[in-house]
């Protein structure tokens, strides 16, 4: 399992894109927190992304969070990732 | 492959590279090297690697420039970008006296993850770069050329001019190498994205010594590269004539409308219309 040691974050603000930062929690739990201008309509589908993503890394005792502008699964997927490996 | 137009993009740019699939383009670059700042480095080479694992390709070809053999990110862009299957690998600093070993990190990956090889082009964009092409034409890993000049003019310390002149050698050098080992040969940017008459003249005078195609920084430059690269009504209707008259006369060499008409100006004619074929311009 990996579990964070230090914040990492990825991404950005800008549209189509979204900032994701990875914090150490104090639990084996991983906790994702979104934000999005589409979560109305998207908000499941992008918590999946999230959620396969750091399963897919194994990571535990995390707080993940996103700020969504709008990014595509695949935006989504690679700024989790990158947050990630940077936390670790 | 042939192409008309290869335009960079910018690896870590999202929104950029979610509208690359509607530009037109035959080639995207996303770019690992130049366009990413160190600290964005990671963040690129994983974006692109889940662009290219979701991203419809059958309209264009999506290349990635990885950063250079000698830099800390070369190893973690090669396991990060080659599973997810790019059409080709654009290598910068491309060199003879370094090529093998750039190929053997490659195929060292390839092996591990089980892929098929990678196209690679070769960045020439040095002195040692365009002294030595020949050694990389003759690989056989190597699958084409682009001419960088921006990074070969620094190396040789020499100012850029607005016609390019200063480029000639390098032109030459690396799109004969090319042509004489029948590899794809794409010329260096124009980096006066604002003049786009400018970047007509140069593409139309580097079709003229035979590069098949131009790198591009805006989108707008691959209107112009792929109209100029393809073929024209004028040599079109001209090859159709000779074919026409070839079939004909049926002879080695004939005279057509004053010219002497022989295997050499046949051949031509028959690369024409194999071009005008594949860019759908034949009626």
């Amino acid at each position: 399992m990996n579990r964070p040691i230090r914040t990492g974050i990825a991404g950005t603000l800008e549209s189509n894109d979204c900032q994701v930062t990875v914090e150490p929690s104090h639990d084996d739990t991983v906790t994702i927190r979104l934000e999005s201008v589409v979560k109305a309509r998207f908000g499941h589908q992008i918590e999946k992304a999230i959620r396969d993503t750091c399963d897919q890394m194994q990571l535990t005792g995390a707080t993940v969070s996103v700020n969504d502008k709008g990014a595509l699964d695949f935006t989504i997927k690679a700024r989790v990732e990158t947050a990630v490996k940077r936390s670790l | 492959m042939s192409i008309r137009s290869a335009l960079f993009v910018p690896g870590n740019s999202a929104a950029m590279v979610l509208s690359s699939p509607v530009l037109s383009a035959d080639a995207i670059i996303l770019d690992c090297e130049d366009a990413i700042a160190i600290a964005a480095k990671d963040s690129a080479s994983l974006l692109i690697k889940h662009t290219l694992l979701h991203l419809p390709r059958r309209q264009k070809e999506y290349w990635v420039r990885i950063n250079p053999l000698d830099s800390e990110f070369f190893h973690q862009d090669l396991i990060n970008v080659l599973p997810a299957r790019p059409d080709a690998l654009l290598i910068p600093k491309a060199n003879g006296d370094e090529w093998r070993a750039v190929v053997n990190a490659i195929e060292k990956i390839e092996k591990q993850f089980g892929l098929l090889p990678v196209r690679l082009i070769a960045l020439i964009e040095s002195a040692l770069g365009v002294l030595t092409c020949e050694k990389v034409a003759r690989d056989e890993r190597c699958h084409g050329f682009l001419l960088g000049g921006e990074d070969f003019a620094s190396d040789m310390g020499i100012v850029r001019r607005e016609d390019n002149r200063e480029l000639l050698y390098a032109r030459y050098q690396v799109c004969t190498w090319a042509k004489a080992f029948k590899k794809l040969c794409l010329d260096t940017p124009y980096t006066d994205i604002d003049n786009l008459s400018g970047f007509q003249s140069d593409c139309e005078f580097s079709a003229s010594i035979g590069f098949d195609g131009k790198a591009c920084i805006h989108p707008l430059q691959a209107d112009v590269a792929n109209e100029v690269y393809a073929v024209s009504e004028k040599q079109i209707l001209w090859a159709k004539e000779i074919l026409d008259e070839t079939e004909r006369q049926n002879v080695g060499v004939f005279s057509y409308k004053g010219k002497m008409i022989d295997r050499p100006v046949i051949l031509r004619a028959r690369q024409i219309i194999e071009k005008a074929k594949k860019w759908g311009l034949l009626r």
